[in-house]
């Protein structure tokens, strides 16, 4: 039985990870998942940017959030490449999703983090498994 | 200039998840997280961000021990072999190449049991410590 986009949506809206990082959901309908997240010093690196492993995961959430609003499933990540294009220190970021292919059990989808100015700042592609129930 | 920070004291990002350091193995890097309920998904098993995190730490720290420098992430790959909860991961990561200002490492995670959960490999930009950050 696929779940509704709401169920989706309420999994997410409880996933303890996302609380953790202070990730938000902006928008969540099919084909339509953005989310945000307010830079904090908690998830800084040495260096004073934003750690790679905070933009890793906002890229894989992103990724299976949107995945899942269309495919109404359950998935997991098979692999992720993320590309960091730039730091950040302060502010906001976005992030959106799109899906590359899908098939009935595999899906590439491109996750994109940009600036509150527009500019992006990481890339990613992830290889999904959908789960039937 | 970035030389009043020591290259070697743990990111606010590695306390706030938990993680520890354990002493090296050979020239592996070793780091730990004990799982915890904030490392959790929204289908209650751990986070594959938790994996991401430790790979970038691990690969990273190994680079900076070979060169003493920062290091800042370019690109990462990861492969996720293991999506379930378990109570503790260890991750391995070592570097495989110095050229330049360009450092790659690559790593690996298992979990209390010794089942390998996931593997990964990133490039880094080398930052020599008292050296100017240009990104």
């Amino acid at each position: 039985m696929p779940l509704t986009i709401d169920e989706i949506h309420k999994e997410f809206a409880h996933c303890p990870y996302l609380h953790h990082l202070g990730i938000e959901i902006v928008s969540f309908e099919e084909e339509n998942v953005r989310i945000k997240l307010n830079i904090k010093n908690e998830l800084l690196n040495t260096n004073g940017t934003l750690h790679g492993g905070v933009y890793a995961s906002i890229i894989d959430f992103v990724q299976s959030m949107h995945l899942r609003s269309v495919t109404k499933t359950r998935c997991v990540t098979m692999s992720l490449t993320v590309h960091f294009t730039a730091p950040v220190k302060t502010g906001y970021i976005y992030a959106e999703a799109h899906i590359i292919s899908k098939g009935h059990k595999t899906a590439f989808v491109d996750g994109v983090i940009k600036d509150e100015y527009g500019n992006v700042v990481s890339k990613g592609t992830g290889t999904f498994k959908l789960i039937h129930v | 200039m970035i030389n009043e920070r020591n290259y070697n004291s743990h990111s606010a990002f590695f306390n706030h998840l938990g993680i520890k350091r354990e002493p090296n193995e050979n020239k592996n890097v070793i780091i730990s997280l004990n799982m915890k309920e904030e490392h959790c998904n929204e289908s209650g098993v751990l986070s594959n961000g938790i994996y991401y995190t430790l790979l970038d730490i691990a690969l990273g720290t190994s680079i900076t021990e070979m060169k003493n420098c920062f290091t800042i992430t370019i690109n990462m790959h990861v492969q996720v072999y293991e999506n379930r909860y378990v109570e503790q991961l260890t991750c391995k990561g070592r570097s495989i190449n110095i050229t330049g200002n360009i450092g790659s490492g690559v790593g690996d995670i298992f979990d209390e049991n010794g089942n390998h959960c996931a593997s990964g490999s990133a490039t880094f930009k080398i930052i020599p410590a008292g050296g100017e950050r240009k990104y």
